[in-house]
């Protein structure tokens, strides 16, 4: 299918932060630092070490609402997807979330509603940040290591047995049963703060946290959509792999 | 646009056909039932429950008045009468009347005007999604971490009961978590602070 808009790679890599300034959270994740001149996103990706073709797809997902070639997503390295979503964790527990953090801190009503106000969003966000910090570390702990464990025995044939036992312990279809929704919180805060939230005095910060949370949730959702449209198929696939080749070596 | 349920009594095929063909004309306009009598009619209505009723003057006669008032004051319908010619019917119960001799377009903006109405009202009904105070009984227990089988001994009802509250309670408010329906009870003063554990 023909898609237009997509960024390509003859792109200045400049011009895609004139085009959609949401992108520049994902220079961050990686590495590229500015100050590109007027190279192009292909010899930027290319002086960081950076694979250009994954690089272009995350873009064109997180620039284009409907673009997701699940296919083309799925051709890439489980190494290299790992990579990118522990890349975005940093981001949502040490920059995003963080900030939002700061922004609520920020916020004043008049009279009695102020500490009670604060006191409840404070202690709401709290335990919204300790969910998402419990999650992240989760994925990091077992199921990343244990899908990029799947995928080197998959690839060199080796350590079979090992991985087949592991695949016996927790299988991808555990993970994907029990990934749990993180966005739902998210949710509930943004219509708390439209809907019954009486208004703060400084509307400023009230709009600020507003349109962080909207953006937060958007790249959550693209998260969440590599991890169980594009990791979990792909792991499936490669665990029956694991499966026929063990039986194999048994016979 | 929501729907409009309509339900059709006139002795005339053609006329019953004619008009079947002309709603297809009203956005949203849907028959449940297109009949040459008015027998049943009590049963008919409240099996379909139309937003509508077009009906011929002469088989509107033989139903019991004390009928359709029952109906009337339980179901929330309105009543276009069809008669020959034109004549004043004095029953309020009537929202409009149309004749056989009425051209095309004169109809439509009668019954346009009525779905119009309709809409409107229901419009407002649908607004108004503030929770009813059973729901606000259960989301207190909610804030305060009660489970569904304690808040059902607590409140006299199943647990299934519970679980439909809640739903109709994260529906309205657009809350789905434990932890955000808390943060709406305070905000409410359904809850206190200090009910927090």
């Amino acid at each position: 299918m023909e898609y237009l808009g997509l960024i390509t790679k003859d792109q200045e890599l400049a011009n895609l932060i004139y085009t959609d300034i949401e992108l520049l959270s994902l220079l961050r994740r990686f590495n590229i630092k500015l100050g590109v001149g007027d190279k192009s996103i292909e010899e930027v990706c290319k002086s960081n070490g950076v694979n250009v073709d994954f690089f272009l797809e995350i873009v064109n997902i997180f620039h284009n609402k409907n673009y997701f070639p699940t296919a083309k997503l799925q051709s890439f390295s489980i190494s290299l997807i790992v990579n990118f979503l522990k890349e975005s964790h940093i981001y949502y527990n040490e920059e995003m979330i963080p900030a939002i953090e700061a922004l609520i801190h920020q916020l004043v009503w008049t009279g009695d509603d102020h500490e009670r106000n604060l006191k409840i969003l404070k202690k709401f966000f709290n335990e919204y940040r300790k969910e998402v910090k419990a999650h992240t570390q989760q994925e990091e702990e077992t199921v990343y290591p244990y899908t990029v464990f799947v995928e080197e025995s998959c690839m060199k044939n080796k350590n079979i047995k090992a991985c087949y036992e592991k695949m016996q312990e927790y299988s991808i279809t555990n993970y994907a049963e029990e990934h749990n929704n993180i966005e739902e919180k998210l949710t509930d805060l943004k219509n708390i703060i439209i809907k019954y939230l009486s208004p703060s005095r400084n509307q400023d910060i009230a709009f600020k946290v507003l349109s962080e949370l909207f953006k937060l949730e958007k790249d959550l959702n693209h998260h969440a959509a590599i991890e169980e449209k594009i990791l979990v198929p792909k792991i499936l696939e490669m665990e029956k792999k694991l499966k026929n080749l063990n039986s194999s070596k048994k016979a | 646009m929501s729907k409009t349920i309509f339900i059709l009594f006139e002795k005339s095929y053609l006329i019953r056909l004619g008009l079947a063909s002309l709603l297809k004309e009203i956005k949203g306009a849907e028959i449940s039932g297109n009949y040459n009598s008015a027998d049943n009619f009590a049963s008919l209505i409240k099996n379909q429950n139309p937003d509508i009723i077009i009906i011929n003057q002469e088989l509107y006669s033989d139903i019991n008045t004390q009928t359709i008032n029952n109906l009337s004051s339980e179901y929330n319908f309105r009543i276009i009468g069809i008669t020959k010619e034109k004549m004043v019917i004095t029953n309020s119960l009537f929202s409009n009347q149309i004749f056989y001799k009425e051209e095309k377009a004169k109809i439509l903006n009668k019954i346009n005007e009525i779905t119009f109405q309709l809409n409107g009202n229901k419009k407002n009904l649908k607004d108004n999604k503030g929770i009813s105070e059973r729901e606000r009984a259960i989301l207190e227990c909610v804030a305060k971490g009660m489970t569904n089988k304690e808040i059902a001994e607590k409140l006299f009802i199943s647990a299934h009961t519970v679980i439909t509250h809640r739903k109709n309670i994260v529906r309205k408010l657009g809350i789905k978590t434990v932890s955000g329906l808390t943060v709406y009870a305070i905000l409410n003063k359904i809850i206190d602070m200090t009910d927090l554990k």
